[in-house]
């Protein structure tokens, strides 16, 4: 097995307004249909770096918004349970909110309306990706350099990277643990629902779940002192 | 000058502001505005301009120049962009074209970044063609509800530009054609309105203008303005103190430029009179500002209208929960019950003033959460990390595509090596 090394990146963004607008639970929908993935994961993912200790009450900007702009509160709650941990590719989460709205919209008569003052206006993200300069070879270097990275790591690889910028649909985190052959350990992460917990709590939990793993002896993969160049 | 914030900022924001100016060292910036003194503008380039020279960014700040007639002109423009109903005549609109052909003649925007601040020099970019893809427009000013007719007139000039920022999403018209980018204001934790004082510095001050320490105290800092709702702040202070033994004070100046600003004061002096537990202070220093602020149990900015709100930002840094109007730039810094209220009515205020008073504990919570939300997202580091991130942005020229700094490239950037540049432009 070769050693692939984690290479730890992060990425600020500048917010981009775009022209589309809703000021009802209708344009939302046909905002939602047509807007870009990157807008989509903007609005889903923007909390997390804005309050990195906070899990907020409504999770994502759709919800938020119907709720403190529409008062339409069932469909908040319904899209603040966006299942986004089972669909890594946007496309899904785009259909199961148009679906919420869609139905919604078909059992009401008359719908609410806010002012445009208080419009969602949908943005996106212009994204630089940053090199922290550290990279991991071994499970005991990558604990170490995750200790020392900020929250926005975190959120990169498990977020930004899978589901803006590659193919591959897997956090960066469980594919790299899959390529080493920690199988159980990318099995956990994988279970893990991290939008249920602010930023620094999902760091803080990716710390214990690596650590809990590195005592267990029953752990799969392999040994990391066995690797040629590991450092004692 | 990073190191003088360290333990201030956050550390995750300073090391980002490393690497972002790493890779756009010796690049050069330039601003150009209308005034060196006074103003919110004036401000910030006078605190951001040592910040980017200091990163190995040679930065240049050029002022346009004028007679007053032009500066009348510039302030109906700036006020009619606001919403105010004032009519630009042909005459006023040729003075303020002749002023701007007079210092494009002066001022070479001849840095690889330029930024263009507020209306005033706006047109300068119809004399510089071959500059357009470098030059930025940076508007300051609530852009929501503008006058059309000098919308129309500005709009042309504004849409040569390479970039337009705004301070928030609703500030950006949607007619503007290029691409709009939110940046927002921020605070200098190391100003005089907002550095650490001592609690013997907060008291002699506080108790300085006779205001009760060891009873509770609201605070409300802003102009005498209709839109930052004054009375509406003294009705929801007396229906708290039927139950309350608490004091109210409303602190502020008037602008200049707003002729209502006696008027509005001398209302509220009046509705204050014979209350000896309302305090009405006409222009209190940075640094009185500073110790009510601190010395406050409850923060309000109860507007009605608003542009971003810095007083909120202010109140919030010092830890304290804030109590704003649901309007401006306010929903987007108080998270509704984490670190404040949004309020609508004098009631909403009133009923969130009592509840916290009530719960102090509760308070203290919001207040700490406020303070860590503004240390992210409001301090003038992260103002410095995204002006460095627009250069970059304004530099690669290309709408959709990620920058990658410091040997991240499409083939690196994940374990196992995707081809992350590739993506990317297909999915934005």
């Amino acid at each position: 097995m070769n050693s692939i090394p984690f290479r730890f990146l992060k990425a600020v963004y500048l917010a981009e307004v775009t022209n589309q607008r809703a000021t009802s639970l209708s344009q939302l929908l046909m905002e939602v249909t047509i807007t870009s993935q990157w807008s989509l994961f903007f609005h889903l993912h923007q909390h997390f770096s804005r309050d990195p200790h906070i899990v907020p009450e409504y999770p994502n900007d759709f919800s938020s918004w119907v709720h403190t702009y529409l008062a339409e509160d069932a469909v908040a709650e319904k899209l603040a349970n966006l299942n986004l941990v089972r669909s890594m590719d946007l496309e899904l989460v785009r259909r199961e909110i148009c679906t919420i709205l869609a139905q919604h919209l078909q059992e009401i008569s008359g719908e609410r309306h806010t002012s445009s003052e208080n419009a969602f206006i949908f943005c996106k993200p212009r994204l630089a990706v940053l090199d922290t300069g550290r990279t991991a070879r071994t499970l005991d270097e990558f604990i170490d350099i995750l200790r020392e990275m900020d929250s926005d790591t975190v959120a990169y690889h498990l977020f930004i990277a899978p589901r803006l910028l590659s193919e591959t649909m897997m956090n960066d985190f469980s594919l790299w643990f899959r390529q080493r052959g920690h199988h159980r350990l990318a099995d956990r992460l994988d279970s893990f629902d991290p939008y249920l917990k602010s930023l620094k709590e999902n760091h803080d939990f990716l710390l214990d779940l690596i650590e809990s793993e590195r005592a267990d002896p029953q752990a799969d993969g392999y040994d990391d002192r066995k690797i040629p160049g590991y450092r004692s | 000058m990073i190191e003088k914030y360290r333990d201030i900022a956050p550390d995750k924001i300073l090391s980002e502001i490393n690497a972002l100016a790493g890779a756009l060292r010796g690049h050069t910036l330039q601003h150009i505005s209308s005034t060196r003194i006074g103003g919110g503008v004036a401000e910030i380039l006078n605190r951001m301009i040592p910040w980017t020279t200091s990163l190995g960014i040679p930065t240049t700040w050029d002022v346009i120049d004028g007679r007053q007639d032009f500066f009348e002109v510039t302030k109906s423009i700036h006020n009619a962009l606001q919403g105010s109903d004032v009519e630009i005549s042909c005459c006023n609109k040729e003075i303020y074209l002749a002023h701007l052909a007079h210092n494009a003649g002066k001022i070479e925007p001849d840095a690889d970044v330029v930024m263009v601040h507020d209306p005033q020099p706006a047109f300068l970019i119809e004399y510089f063609p071959h500059r357009r893809k470098s030059m930025v427009w940076r508007c300051h000013i609530d852009l929501s509800r503008p006058m059309p007719a000098i919308w129309r007139f500005l709009r042309p000039a504004i849409n040569k530009y390479a970039m337009a920022v705004f301070h928030i999403p609703h500030f950006a018209q949607k007619d503007l054609t290029i691409p709009k980018v939110l940046i927002s204001p921020s605070i200098d934790p190391l100003s005089e309105k907002n550095r650490e004082l001592t609690q013997e510095e907060i008291t002699r001050i506080v108790e300085g203008f006779g205001i009760d320490r060891g009873r509770p105290i609201i605070v409300q800092v802003s102009r005498f303005d209709r839109f930052k709702d004054p009375m509406g702040v003294i009705a929801a202070f007396r229906q708290v103190r039927r139950h309350f033994d608490c004091q109210l004070v409303l602190a502020g100046g008037g602008a200049t430029d707003d002729p209502e600003g006696p008027m509005v004061q001398a209302e509220v002096e009046e509705a204050a009179a014979g209350d000896p537990d309302i305090f009405v202070l006409f222009q209190p220093t940075d640094l009185e500002v500073n110790a009510l602020q601190r010395a406050a149990d409850i923060i309000l900015q109860k507007s009605t209208r608003e542009g971003f709100g810095l007083t909120v930002t202010e109140g919030m840094w010092k830890g304290k929960p804030v109590i704003g109007g649901a309007v401006g730039g306010i929903p987007a810094q108080i998270i509704h019950g984490e670190t404040g209220y949004l309020v609508n009515s004098p009631e909403g205020a009133a009923y969130r003033i009592r509840y916290l008073l009530s719960h102090p504990h509760a308070g203290s919570v919001m207040g700490a959460r406020g303070r860590e939300h503004v240390r992210y997202n409001f301090l003038i580091t992260r103002h410095v990390r995204d002006y460095l991130l627009l250069m970059l942005h304004v530099m690669q020229n290309e709408s959709e595509r990620p920058v990658f700094i410091g040997g991240v490239t499409g083939k690196t950037g994940r374990p196992g090596g995707g081809d992350i540049a590739a993506k990317a432009g297909e999915k934005s």
